[in-house]
């Protein structure tokens, strides 16, 4: 059985640092007091030492086996233990308005009260419960079990947050990388098992080395998913640092990780079999290592008219499909209650979309007029000339569409602003 | 005891030459995959004339000139693969793709994983042969579609110089996958190591007319391409309709 020691204090920093070393449990109550959950035997213990440690300051204690009886006695009878059972015995003598060391109590309930007669707890907590309930609500039942000492509310521990981190000396510079993961190994198993045993997963990790000439050399990894898994991790932070290697030696690693509620995936048994989440991120960060950060993504088309309006973003299999009924219609997918490819489309010639393949950039020519067979345009378009980055920004241009002795049919546009010829891709 | 039958020297040279006249190259026969393990190519002549669409775990080259149509069709294929939420790898040599149009055949982009190559920096084939091996070994891709069509302006893209050892290399990873290995390329490049190889050659291009009292046409349609089937099991060719 569990016992409740209040302490209300006007120094309440020390005293709470004492507290944690008295009792596993212990709950703030700010500004200035705390709650002691103890065993029934430690009890006196516990007190004699409290006494000790605080001396001649005025410090306001009490004790109960519950919650709400601890802190009532603490503050209107200071220095008083309630023996167990005797709560609502106890508080029955104290005065009505002692509900309000506990609980905010409005002017019209308290002047309720007064006309009712009632004047200490025990009047209050003899009361017929549903009597009061049609009268004042659940607020009145409230302060009755206040009243008779009853909890209200759970006792919440403090609980210091968990630093996700771990940090390691080292006696001789590193040079290389393969030391450096094996070590790196080691400290992302301890940080991968504490996060497990919090129930998280680690979002976003960040590498700081110290290097030989006293300067700290970050990297911060943004996994593409929550990962629990330290061999995964480590081979993102090994690629990492494959393309942006630390230009000295390596004396202190400090690895610290950003925790998160960890995703769980459901695949499907009625969608093609995706590549496992760690198995994507593993070969997406091979590609970014490869080709750059900036040029592996999923495209998404921007809201402008601007010719190549386009953004990378992270490929994200969790998203849902940003297809549109047109596209789902144009590709023939199946339908339920309909074929795709019945037997009296097979000998249809379906027109597919035509596409072109783009010049980046767009590259200045001359046009021969003596080359060009067929040509249609123009198609005037223009932009972003109400920005104030109009020369930076804005385009004016004339498109057109020019089939040219050697066969190809290319596009090319008129630039208002340079005046010159641009080749913009071919029809492919 | 039965008698050995004899025959002269001049027959036995005859029957040799005889036999050797007669006897068929019969190609190695090579399993083909089941229907259902294809992906259709939107095109449904072309369908049948592949016998059934792009296989998986097998690589196809589309081969063409410019202006041939062989990107139309390959997004074509693209979009058939999205539509059954398969996952696209595009590696994207000469940075070339325009994704607005890959919207307009109807791929459905968030399942489309693009590497662009960055032609500027390094040197782009050896990038997207490494990006096509990391992709091959990863796995779980539906189509990986390798774009190595240049361009007439990229004058320092030797395809031909790609060894054959990376075509049978991703030939032999694919094997067993669920992965489709497209080659999208200017000229055939991938020899023997594809399972089907097409070409893709404008036929013919449409404009509307235009009105009385106009120089220019009204605007352009589309074009004809003929795509053939120059390896694999059927030949053939089919014809195929871009429309802009």
């Amino acid at each position: 059985m569990s016992r409740y020691i209040a302490v209300f204090s006007a120094h309440p920093t020390e005293l709470f640092e004492f507290a944690h070393l008295l009792a596993p449990k212990v709950e703030h109550c700010p500004p200035d007091g705390l709650i002691l959950e103890i065993p029934v035997r430690y009890e006196q213990d516990t007190l004699n030492r409290l006494s000790q440690f605080i001396g001649n300051h005025s410090v306001q204690i009490g004790g109960a086996s519950t919650r709400t009886a601890a802190i009532l006695a603490a503050k209107n009878r200071p220095g008083t233990l309630i023996p167990h059972g005797k709560e609502t015995q106890f508080l029955s003598a104290l005065p009505l308005a002692s509900l309000t060391t506990y609980v905010e109590i409005d002017q019209q309930t308290l002047a309720t009260f007064s006309q009712w007669g009632i004047q200490t707890l025990g009047e209050l907590g003899a009361l017929p419960e549903n009597a009061l309930i049609s009268r004042l609500g659940q607020k009145g039942l409230l302060l009755q079990k206040i009243a008779r000492g009853e909890d209200t509310d759970l006792f919440a521990p403090y609980t210091p947050p968990v630093e996700f981190e771990e940090r390691q000396q080292l006696e001789w510079a590193l040079n290389n990388l393969e030391p450096l993961a094996f070590i790196l190994g080691g400290m992302l198993e301890s940080v991968c098992s504490k996060l497990r045993a919090h129930g998280l997963a680690m979002e976003e990790i960040e590498l700081r080395l110290c290097l030989v000439d006293s300067t700290w050399f970050t990297r911060s990894i943004r996994l593409a998913l929550p990962m629990q898994d330290p061999k995964v991790i480590l081979s993102l932070v090994r690629l990492d640092l494959q393309s942006h290697p630390p230009q000295t030696g390596i004396t202190e690693i400090a690895v610290k990780a950003r925790p998160t509620r960890p995703r769980f995936f459901q695949h499907s048994l009625l969608h093609p079999t995706a590549p496992s989440p760690e198995k994507l991120s593993k070969t997406l960060t091979r590609l970014k290592s490869l080709v750059g950060d900036d040029n592996v993504g999923s495209p998404i088309l921007l809201d402008t008219h601007r010719p190549d309006a386009v953004e990378l973003r992270e490929l994200d299999l969790s998203s849902r499909s940003r297809r549109t009924k047109q596209g789902r219609a144009r590709t023939g997918v199946s339908i339920p209650g309909q074929e795709a490819s019945s037997p009296e489309s097979a000998g249809r010639k379906a027109p597919l979309q035509l596409s072109l393949r783009r010049l980046r950039p767009a590259q200045v020519t001359r046009i021969n007029p003596q080359e060009i067979i067929t040509c249609a345009g123009p198609w005037k378009s223009s932009g972003d000339w109400w920005t104030d980055e109009e020369q930076i920004d804005g385009w004016s241009r004339e498109e057109w569409d020019v089939e040219m002795v050697d066969g190809g049919i290319y596009r090319i546009y008129w630039d208002n602003r340079s005046r010159q010829w641009f080749l913009e891709g071919i029809y492919d | 005891m039965a008698q050995a039958s004899f025959l002269p020297l001049e027959g036995l040279q005859q029957e040799e030459q005889h036999q050797r006249h007669n006897r068929q190259i019969v190609p190695r026969k090579e399993s083909l995959p089941p229907a259902t393990d294809c992906f259709p190519t939107g095109v449904p002549v072309l369908d049948q004339l592949l016998q059934g669409g792009i296989p998986r775990g097998k690589m196809v080259e589309i081969a063409g000139d410019i202006c041939s149509g062989k990107t139309s069709l390959t997004f074509n294929i693209l979009a058939q693969a999205t539509g059954q939420e398969e996952l696209v790898a595009y590696i994207d040599t000469f940075n070339t793709l325009d994704p607005r149009y890959l919207e307009k055949s109807g791929v459905d982009l968030s399942r489309v994983l693009w590497i662009r190559c960055n032609p500027e920096k390094n040197n782009p084939l050896d990038t997207a042969l490494k990006a096509l091996d990391i992709l091959v070994q990863a796995g779980g891709f539906g189509v990986i579609l390798l774009d190595i069509a240049s361009l007439p302006f990229f004058k320092r893209a030797p395809i031909h110089r790609i060894s054959p050892h990376s075509w049978f290399r991703a030939q032999r990873a694919l094997k067993g996958s669920h992965t489709a290995l497209l080659i999208l390329s200017s000229h055939k490049a991938t020899g023997s190591a594809a399972f089907w190889a097409l070409s893709i050659q404008k036929e013919g291009s449409r404009w509307i007319p235009p009105h009385s009292g106009q120089r220019t046409a009204n605007y352009f349609q589309g074009m004809k391409c003929i795509a053939q089937l120059i390896r694999g099991r059927n030949h053939g060719c089919v014809e195929v309709y871009c429309r802009l």
